[in-house]
């Protein structure tokens, strides 16, 4: 492969993933800006591999994982909730379900996100957080049941 | 858990992405790549020597000697200075304009150097000072992998997205696993369902068979009541005798009869008949006629005439009553008993003869009736005894 049919490829493999990477990161992190790094660190990472991962079709998985795996050092411990305590969107728009994700401990948030945008099953939650699958299942369980009951309260 | 991985698509669609930098992901992802190759860093002062044209390197904090030629010249506007390797040790350059042109002309044929043997010589160019009568260049080598080095990195990175793929594999099975777990699940519990539905619809036809069976049930338990009830009564039966005159007695030459107990009848006839005494007699036959009556009458008329074959005599009286049966076979009047002959209570007037001049009775009465006459017949039941 040429090096400019090999940077063809990752063009494009980078616009049909940076989105999802991107829009994964964000709601861990909840930092544009951090959310951006890591996007691009991520796949920085998979260009510098990118011989052996253009032919996989797993790539944006990896891809994903790195950036989440990223993202948890980049994301604030503490609920990070704007005056008036209501948590606004990106957009300046109340977003009920980002709105309710910034108020769970970072833990719930990562495994939230980890399993459900980033579509990781709990074992491999379990890999990204260097915690045991029986405490990722926990903190699913848990951080469901927070975002119900808090949505609840948002459209009651 | 639907619910709440549908709440998770929404939420990540309305983040928006800004727009991705494919360039500098490219120029990092290169760097990573050249410095993933490396053994790793050494940073090195490079005494360079400019000889009659050529300049050694002589470099690394380990004093490494370098390979003499390591490239070419893929920058344009470039050129190669041949490199000659000396002894590790650092020889003087001179310190002359020209010197300093050399300098520069290293250093770009290190740009070149760089650009077309990237894997093997890797040079970060720091820039470069004078130092006495030489040049020192500054570079962060990255020293050329062994070997095995180089294989076991390449190892390393094949082991890393076996592993990646193995888990992606292992994760892809145990979805598809319970994701048909669950459409199996979800199918037998739809065919459980549709199944008890049908039963229960045949349950519900069941119920109405028997609901349209039940009267008909009914109604033959009464058929078959009726049935008993008329086995159980008295048979009545009709009896047709043929009488014989020999030397002034009767005989009955022959009877017939509808009577289950024919054989019994038949009997008494018989001892009749072998009697030197006429012991009974009866009409031998009998006509009868069933119209509607003539106005001012209503209903239906009847008229029985009995015929005997000889002179009327007998030690029995016969007794006949008679019986119209309706289309349904059951009756519809029965008139009492009449003996014969004549004498005593009942009723009849001498008949004209028949074509035969045969002696008879007639018997006549009425009843009402609605349907037709056609449809009635006429019953006789004839009794015979002693005669007081």
């Amino acid at each position: 492969m040429t090096a400019d049919r090999t940077k063809a490829d990752f063009s494009e493999f980078y616009a049909g993933e940076f989105p999802q990477v991107y829009r994964a990161a964000f709601l861990v992190t909840y930092d544009r800006q951090a959310a951006f790094d890591v996007a691009q660190e991520a796949f920085a990472r998979a260009f510098a591999r990118w011989r052996r991962l253009s032919r996989e079709q797993w790539a944006g998985g990896w891809v994903m994982t790195t950036a989440l795996n990223l993202a948890k050092h980049r994301a604030p411990e503490t609920p990070s909730v704007a005056p008036g305590g209501v948590a606004t969107g990106p957009q300046g728009d109340r977003v009920d379900l980002v709105r309710a994700l910034r108020l769970l401990p970072f833990r719930q948030r990562q495994a939230l996100v980890l399993h459900y945008v980033g579509d990781l099953p709990p074992h491999a939650v379990a890999s990204v957080m260097g915690v045991s699958e029986g405490t990722v299942k926990a903190h699913l369980a848990q951080g469901r049941a927070a975002l119900r009951k808090k949505l609840e309260v948002s459209d009651g | 858990m639907d619910d709440v991985r549908s709440m998770f698509d929404a939420a990540a669609e309305n983040v928006p992405v800004p727009p991705g930098d494919v360039g500098a992901v490219v120029r990092r992802g290169a760097t990573r790549r050249r410095k993933r190759i490396a053994a790793g860093l050494v940073s090195a002062s490079v005494i360079l020597a400019a000889t009659g044209g050529a300049v050694a390197i002589f470099g690394g904090q380990d004093a490494r000697p370098l390979p003499a030629r390591v490239g070419d010249d893929r920058t344009p506007g470039s050129r190669l200075v041949p490199l000659v390797m000396r002894g590790p040790t650092p020889m003087p350059v001179l310190g002359s304009e020209q010197d300093r042109a050399d300098a520069r002309a290293v250093t770009v044929a290190f740009h070149a150097f760089l650009e077309g043997s990237r894997r093997q010589y890797l040079f970060d160019y720091e820039g470069f000072e004078r130092q006495g009568n030489a040049w020192l260049v500054r570079f962060v080598q990255f020293a050329p992998p062994t070997p095995h080095e180089d294989q076991l990195r390449e190892l390393e990175v094949e082991l890393e997205t076996a592993a990646e793929r193995l888990r992606t594999q292992r994760f892809d099975m145990r979805r598809d696993a319970q994701r048909l777990v669950e459409e199996l699940r979800d199918s037998l519990r739809e065919e459980a369902r549709e199944l008890q539905s049908h039963l229960a619809a045949l349950r519900r036809r069941m119920r109405q068979l028997e609901d349209r069976i039940r009267p008909y049930a009914r109604r033959v338990a009464a058929v078959e009541a009726d049935q008993k009830t008329l086995a159980s009564r008295r048979p009545s039966w009709t009896v047709d005798l043929t009488v014989a005159e020999s030397d002034g007695m009767i005989f009955v030459q022959d009877v017939t009869t509808d009577s289950p107990d024919a054989a019994s009848l038949r009997r008494i006839v018989g001892h009749a008949e072998r009697s030197s005494s006429v012991d009974a007699w009866g009409a031998d036959y009998y006509d009868a006629v069933l119209r509607p009556q003539e106005p001012p009458n209503d209903g239906i008329g009847v008229e029985v005439r009995y015929f005997w074959t000889g002179p009327l005599y007998a030690p029995y009286e016969e007794t006949c009553a008679q019986q119209v049966v309706g289309p349904d076979g059951k009756v519809v009047v029965t008139r009492p008993p009449r003996r014969f002959p004549p004498g005593g209570e009942h009723h009849y007037t001498t008949s004209p003869s028949d074509e035969d001049g045969r002696d008879g009775a007639t018997i006549s009465f009425g009843f009402d009736y609605d349907g037709d006459a056609a449809d009635l017949s006429l019953r006789v039941v004839c009794e015979w005894r002693p005669r007081q």
